[in-house]
C-alpha cells in the first residue's frame, strides 16, 4: 500500500510542505491533520511541494480548496508547485485551477510570497 | 432492483469475456492504491494516453471510496477484513475502452438523493466533501448504479477510447 509522507519546513514567512506519494482516503487524515495545525498557527502562507506526489482524491482536492480559500481570507495563500502533468491536467478539467493556484516550481512560489 | 443511469441509457449490461480481470479487495482505504495501479495500467494497455488513464484511475478511486464511505458507512479494521465482504472490482477491456464494474454488499445508496454537485457550486458553497460522483461522471463516458438488497450493489463506469 502507498500512503503520503508529509515533509514539514519553515521558510521566512511561510511554510513548505513536501509531499511524497499518494493522496487518497488512506492517507487524506495526514494531510487533513497537517492544514489543521497550519492553521490553529494562523500559519496561512504554504508552498505545497507536489514534485513528488503521484495523486490526489477528490478528498484531497477538497481539502486544499478549503485551506486556501480560508488562507485568502487572513492575507495569506497556498501555492501548488511543481506539479505532474496528469495531476495539473485533472485539476484543470474539474475547474479548480480557478482556485486553487499552480506554480511551476517551489522557487517561484516561494519568490512570490517573497514580492 | 433498483438501476439508475447517467450516460447513454440503451447501453447494455457487459457480458463475461475471457480477458476481464477480477479484484476482490477488503473494505478498507489501504488497498485503494492496488486497484488504482490495476485501473491505469490496464487502461494504458487499451490504448488510453496517460491523462485519459489517470482519469479512469480516479473514476475507479472515487466509486471504491465512496463504496467504502457510503455503502459500508466507513472502512472495515484489520481483524475484521476476513469477515467483510468487501468489493469486487472486474475489470473489462471494450473494443473501444475499457469498463469497470465495483461490487459491494453493503447498504448502497441512492445517486438521486445523493445529487452530484459541480465544481461551480462546490466552490460556492465552500464545501469540502462530496466531489467523488461529479469527478465520475466528468471523467467516464458512462456510469450505471444497480441497487439490490439481495445481489448488491454494482456501479458500473465505461470509458471509451
Amino acid at each position: 500500500m502507498k500512503g503520503c509522507t508529509i515533509r514539514q519546513e519553515q521558510r521566512d514567512t511561510f511554510d513548505i510542505l513536501h509531499l511524497n506519494g499518494s493522496l487518497d482516503a488512506y492517507s487524506f487524515s495526514q494531510l487533513e491533520d497537517t492544514l489543521n495545525e497550519l492553521r490553529d498557527q494562523d500559519l496561512n502562507r504554504v508552498v505545497l511541494n507536489c514534485e513528488k506526489l503521484e495523486y490526489i482524491s477528490s478528498a484531497a482536492l477538497g481539502a486544499l480548496i478549503g485551506f486556501s480559500r480560508r488562507a485568502r481570507e487572513r492575507h495569506g495563500d497556498m501555492k501548488l508547485a511543481a506539479v505532474s502533468a496528469k495531476i495539473r491536467s485533472i485539476i484543470e478539467l474539474l475547474g479548480f485551477d480557478k482556485i486553487l493556484e499552480l506554480v511551476d516550481d517551489v522557487d517561484t512560489a516561494t519568490s512570490s510570497f517573497a514580492d | 432492483m433498483d438501476k439508475q443511469h447517467v450516460g447513454d441509457p440503451n447501453e447494455q449490461p457487459l457480458a463475461s469475456g475471457t480477458n476481464d480481470l477480477t479484484f476482490h479487495v477488503p473494505g478498507s482505504y489501504r488497498y485503494l492504491a492496488f486497484v488504482r495501479d490495476a485501473a491505469t495500467e490496464l487502461a494504458l494497455q487499451q490504448g488510453f494516453n496517460i491523462f485519459d488513464a489517470g482519469q479512469f484511475e480516479m473514476a475507479v478511486d472515487e466509486a471504491c471510496t465512496n463504496v467504502i464511505e457510503h455503502s459500508y458507512g466507513g472502512a472495515c479494521s484489520l481483524e475484521s477484513e476476513p469477515d467483510h465482504p468487501g468489493i469486487s472490482i472486474r475489470f473489462i477491456p471494450l473494443e473501444n475502452g475499457i469498463a469497470a464494474e465495483i461490487s459491494d454488499h453493503g447498504a448502497g445508496f441512492d445517486f438521486q438523493k445523493d445529487r452530484i454537485v459541480d465544481a461551480n457550486e462546490y466552490i460556492a458553497n465552500r464545501n469540502e466533501r462530496g466531489l467523488g460522483l461529479y469527478i465520475i461522471s466528468q471523467f467516464v463516458d458512462d456510469m450505471c448504479y444497480e441497487h439490490s438488497s439481495e445481489t448488491g450493489n454494482t456501479m458500473r463506469l465505461t470509458k471509451r477510447l
